[in-house]
């Protein structure tokens, strides 16, 4: 194999020789290589296979926008698809594969997808699969779908830890190319707090391309006084590898910064982050992104060794990588010249450099042949190429040989960032690009990305974008200059605008990615598809991994030529977030795994643990939801045994995760009255009430009890699932509609450890840990106030309410003393049989009650519908939802209202979601009657019982219907009953 | 039973963290003390409040924490008994109301030459030491955790969040400090 390695490299280290794989070959590279600047220095042309028509492929370009070489790097957890060979630096011990071919790159079968490429146009899809219509699901779409992607995705998990961060500045530098390093500077000697970003591992961008001496001084020199500069500045934070890759609203910007994505396995800390998602909120930008630099569309534009002039003058000078040995040069401006002095410099041989220009005024004087007037048609040269053919202006063809093609059709300003908050990018005739919004919200574009060109030129207009956005925070700067240069010695040039080459030879790539050919463009065109946005998308122009860096302007440009109008009035498709790819595991962060979401814990938590609950996640919660004992292998077992211990003797169950909301002020009570449909005005001190609120729409929106703790101070319950959105909508009452009233509102949720302790012998329980007289007397049903606890040691909040039924209280103690609290309600209560039981045991008692939680109050539901149409006031002037509460199709009798449903033989089971019918109707909604919204396994009863909303429910008690669950196909016959399957007389609550 | 022992028990997982020697962070518990939460009417403000616990308890000190519109956390090093509360409770009517958060709001101290890169990764309050002066609070979220931060001296904050989330924010805040964590 030959080596492309020559002399010079201003960011390779010779001394540090890196050992790495390709497509399993082992080959070397240097330290400061890219892993496409190693695969060139070693004569890697062919680095992969195009998508569609699995084309040889080779390298493009040398940055960020590369089409082409798209590796798979990595193994296992950590292997990355679609790395673009162009970014990724090398590390020893590097593992690198090629895409898209198979059986190997070389030789790929795939490949015979060339000879249908006249089958494949645009639409293609569209066109051929349709029919026969039931062939679409079963055999197109499945090929389609394996055809489809770029890379695999690893399927096993990424050992590297991801993590989100926030920057803060004064500005923000985008880019680090002479424009931006100079605005950096300008900023930092102000004292301006700066954060420069660049998605390379090195600053400089133009700078690192340049072979020429700045101001008699090399130019890796001058750079390295700049940045040597910045790093001294302390008010100056550097990213490197950092990709803003999304401008936001209120100037914060997206950013991705590749921490650790460079290092090998052995040099990879695992406590630090792989990569860390930016966000950097910035007071002012500067916007130094640059232009990219457009292929030019010919025949066989995309054989391997045909590179941009700019990606081949990086690898020469930055990295010391001949391009091949006897180079052309296709160009239609100026810029790109610099090339071929460059490639001569080095002593490589540019065999011809054409030009379409009949007259260029370039000032090249070196030693190759001009061919004016001319084009590149097409290209030769199995896997890489061999020669080019050139179309002369007398319409002469000439066959010219090269190992390698130097291509520029123009440049095109990196406008994304500005255009991502819907700003439009202005076509430019004389840059013969589109340009950044006149309006760029704070942001000041400037150097290349401006229109600007040249080293001097793009530095003294980053010096000068600084200076402005300076000014407008009120902080005088000078604008930096580089010294012995001659500012703003910005060369001209006359760009001639080819988007394609008429006389072109074969398939002439316009997106290399998507294999979109230029005759794609004209079909999409002829097809009616002419629109930009339309021709993306029924071309795929523009789409995937690199969303058209190279290819948009030309698919512009061509549509534009074949409609005899201006690129401007074709305009761009639209830019969004991400500039480039970002992994997914930057967009997740930490939140992975066990850290996918917070954790909330109960202060009983670690009580429940103790006593060896199983616990259930309930939004963020974890609540224990049942306590197995030895010998119990099946939940209801257990749930059947706490349920059977709370109706006979006594359990205690963990509520802390109830909501509670304190609520103070003169106006106190009025509020409640006003956000509650029952009357709260004469609620006495020590009294608990159960309150419904209703939504301003008539429903039901949460229930709960509040207590009266004091003159102007209640206590509120809310349901755990809208803890905080009924303190939200109760601060919306109070500061939006009711300001006059003094009420304040405060959250206490957390502040409470609160246990439920329900059963005949939850009085005797509690009687030996509080100090005061809770007989019924005394401590009647829905009495609550503050009780003395444990010989005074201790204050807590005592409520006679009761969830299950039961004879119950609810004692809240400050959180910390929880656990201590319900081990000692444990011990006191072991001579009465006490058992914990969890949310499950719970949920059954209060179906066997016939209490509604939000399976029932699910939204749809009025007071009525749920029995408790009684509780509506008639006598307030008005309370939330009201009004609306009175609508004709709320007070409809016909309402589905809750009814309590057994099944006909107690052997019978049925499901919550099953459908009521009447017996004998056809098994069909049409004939609905309701459903099912709850249903559990009676212990008590030993049967199936359930709740649920039927038309005129409370009407039909004793009523037989046929219970429908129709995802299983199945009916049980069912008989419609009281609610309260227990204690219907409320004896239990009152004894 | 009523002599039954009480513990008030910490809602973090561990008394600290055990970074290693050297490491540029810490992290622990702030144990003891009061966070009471005051809530004010619509015309009280900060000074009002500090001069009126200057009156009526200068000794639990006037660290005053803004939580919302009209209502902060006031937060002191020293336990305070019930009846001091209600007394304290008593004497802030009708200006100001006050409920006791002692245990619903826990407090955490991350401090160290890396606190703040630490806090940059959950927290979008810029807390650059010019603009977040030594006794300023902001409430935010760390993460997905809503917490107040307050800068309490040169490189340390102090982190108030809902009891419940204790533990998760704390193991949050040790992965991302594990970098800076080992000297």
């Amino acid at each position: 194999m030959t080596s492309f390695r020559i002399d010079g490299g201003t960011l390779i280290d010779r001394n540090d020789v890196r050992r790495f794989t390709f497509n399993d070959e082992a080959l070397t590279g240097f330290g400061g290589d890219t892993v496409a600047s190693s695969l060139l220095a070693n004569g890697k042309q062919l680095v992969g296979r195009s998508f569609k028509y699995h084309r040889p492929r080779g390298i493009l370009t040398a940055g960020a926008a590369e089409p082409n070489a798209l590796l798979t790097i990595g193994r296992d957890g950590r292997r990355g698809p679609n790395t673009r060979a162009t970014m990724a630096e090398l590390f020893d011990g590097l593992e690198a594969r090629s895409q898209n071919c198979w059986p190997n790159v070389n030789f790929d079968i795939g490949a015979m997808n060339g000879v249908l490429g006249p089958l494949l146009g645009a639409g293609f899809y569209y066109k051929t699969f349709m029919w026969p219509a039931a062939f679409w699901e079963k055999v197109y779409e499945p090929l389609i779908r394996k055809a489809a992607g770029l890379g695999r995705a690893s399927y096993d998990p990424d050992p590297g830890y991801y993590e989100k961060c926030w920057a803060h500045c004064d500005l923000l530098v985008i880019g680090a190319g002479p424009a931006g390093l100079a605005a950096a500077l300008t900023a930092g000697r102000a004292g301006a707090r700066v954060v420069i970003a660049d998605e390379g591992a090195h600053l400089g961008g133009g700078f690192l391309a340049e072979g020429s001496p700045l101001g008699g001084k090399p130019a890796d020199a001058v750079l390295a006084d700049i940045v040597g500069e910045l790093h001294a500045l302390p008010n100056v934070e550097i990213k490197k590898r950092t990709t803003v890759f999304a401008a936001y609203d209120d100037q914060v910007f997206g950013a991705v910064e590749r921490v650790q994505k460079h290092l090998p396995e052995h040099e990879i800390n695992p406590h630090r982050a792989m990569e860390r998602l930016w966000r950097i909120v910035a007071r002012k930008v500067v916007l130094a992104t640059g232009a990219e630099e457009r292929p030019i569309v010919f025949g066989g534009n995309d054989r391997p060794g045909v590179m941009m002039a700019g990606a081949m003058r990086t690898y020469l000078n930055a990295y010391g990588v001949a391009p091949g040995k006897r180079v052309a040069l296709f160009a239609n401006n100026n810029q790109a010249y610099q090339t071929a002095m460059d490639l001569e410099a080095r002593g490589i041989d540019v065999a011809a450099i054409i030009d379409p220009r009949t007259c260029p005024n370039t000032g090249y004087d070196g030693k190759a042949r001009m061919i004016a007037g001319a084009m590149v048609r097409d290209t030769a040269g199995r896997k890489a190429i061999k020669s080019i053919t050139v179309r002369h202006d007398d319409g002469r063809d000439e066959v010219i040989a090269v190992d390698a093609l130097a291509v520029s059709g123009g440049y095109s300003p990196i406008v994304h960032l500005a255009c991502h908050r819907g700003g439009k990018p202005v076509w430019s005739d004389e840059h013969v690009g589109f340009m950044p919004p006149e309006s760029t919200d704070g942001m000041t574009p400037c150097g290349a990305v401006a229109g600007k060109t040249g080293i001097a030129a793009c530095f003294a207009a980053g010096g000068a974008a600084a200076v402005t956005a300076l000014a407008e925070l009120g902080v005088m700067g000078e604008a930096a200059s580089l010294p012995d240069i001659k500012q703003g010695d910005e060369k001209t040039d006359h760009i001639q605008p080819i988007w394609s080459v008429p006389s072109s030879k074969g398939k002439a790539f316009v997106d290399y990615q998507n294999d979109v050919a230029a005759s794609d463009i004209t079909l999409a065109m002829r097809e009616g598809y002419d629109h930009v946005e339309l021709a993306k998308r029924y071309t795929t122009n523009g789409m995937a991994t690199d969303q058209g860096k190279t290819s948009n302007v030309n698919a512009i440009g061509i549509l534009a030529e074949n409609k005899g109008v201006s690129p401007g009035e074709i305009g761009t498709t639209t830019f969004r977030p991400f500039y480039t790819p970002v992994s997914f595991g930057a967009l997740v962060g930490a939140s992975k795994g066990m850290e996918f979401q917070p954790v909330r814990k109960s202060p009983l938590h670690g009580w429940a643990e103790r006593n060896g609950a199983k616990f259930v996640e309930t939004g963020l919660w974890y609540r224990s939801s049942w306590f197995p004992k030895d010998g119990e292998t099946f939940w209801r077992d257990s749930v059947n045994r706490e349920v059977k211990a709370v109706r006979s003797k006594v359990g205690v169950c963990d509520v802390s995760t109830l909501g509670k909301i304190e609520v103070f002020g003169a106006d106190a009570a009025e509020f409640l009255n006003r956000v509650y449909c029952n009357a709260f005005l004469k609620l006495p001190v020590g009294k608990a009430r159960y309150g419904i609120m209703l939504r301003e729409d008539g429903f039901v929106y949460d229930d709960g009890t509040t207590s009266c703790l004091g003159e102007n101070h209640y206590f509120m319950t809310t349901t755990t699932a809208l803890a905080a959105g009924v303190l939200t909508h109760l601060e919306f009452c109070a500061q939006v509609l009711w300001p006059e009233l003094d009420v304040r509102l405060a959250s206490a949720t957390d502040q409470w450890a609160q246990m439920a302790v329900a059963g005949p012998k939850s009085r005797d329980v509690l009687a030996k840990i509080i100090d005061e007289d809770i007989s019924n007397e005394a401590f009647p049903f829905l009495a609550a106030r503050e009780v003395s606890m444990f010989g005074g040691r201790l204050k807590g909040r005592l409520f006679r309410i009761s969830f299950s039924g039961e004879l119950a209280y609810e004692v809240a103690v400050p959180a910390g003393y929880g656990e201590s609290v319900a081990d000692a309600i444990m011990a006191v209560g072991e001579e009465f049989g006490i058992t914990p039981y969890g949310t499950e045991a719970l949920g059954v008692m209060r179906i066997e009650k016939g209490h509604v939680t939000h399976a029932e109050i699910n939204g749809t539901v009025t007071p009525a519908d749920l029995g408790m149409g009684k509780m509506v006031s008639v006598k307030k002037d008005d309370f939330i939802g009201r009004v609306m509460n009175l609508r004709e199709g709320l007070v409809d009798p016909d309402r589905p209202s809750l009814v309590g449903i057994k099944p006909k033989s107690p052997s019978d089971k049925f499901a919550t979601g099953s459908h009521i019918l009447n017996p004998g109707d056809a098994v069909s909604l049409a004939n609905d009657q309701g459903y099912v919204t709850s249903m559990c396994h009676s212990p008590t009863l030993g049967h199936a019982i359930g709740l649920a909303l039927v038309k005129n429910g409370p009407s039909r008690h004793g009523e037989e219907v046929v219970i429908w669950n129709g995802l299983a196909g199945t009916t049980v016959n069912g008989i419609l009953c009281d609610p309260a399957f227990v204690d219907p007389e409320n004896e239990k609550l009152h004894a | 039973m009523r002599d039954y022992p009480l513990e008030n028990r910490y809602a973090f997982p561990a008394h600290e963290v055990a970074f290693n020697k050297g490491a540029s962070i810490s992290l622990s518990p702030v144990k003891g003390g009061f966070v009471v939460h005051v809530l004010g009417d619509a015309k009280s403000d900060e000074a009002a409040l500090k001069q009126t616990i200057n009156k009526i308890a200068p000794e639990l000190g006037t660290d005053v924490r803004g939580h919302s519109p009209n209502q902060w956390f006031w937060v002191g090093s020293v336990d305070i008994s019930n009846d001091r509360l209600a007394e304290i409770s008593a004497a802030l009517h009708p200006q100001f109301v006050m409920t006791d958060q002692t245990h619903g709001r826990v407090r955490m101290k991350l401090s160290g030459p890396s606190s703040r890169v630490v806090l940059a990764k959950g927290t979008m309050v810029d807390l650059s030491p010019d603009l977040f002066a030594i006794g300023q609070s902001a409430m935010t979220q760390i993460g997905h955790i809503g917490a107040m931060i307050t800068r309490v001296a040169d490189d340390s904050f102090e982190l108030i969040v809902l009891r419940s989330f204790a533990g998760s924010l704390w193991d949050e805040l040790q992965h991302m400090a594990a970098e800076f964590s080992h000297g």
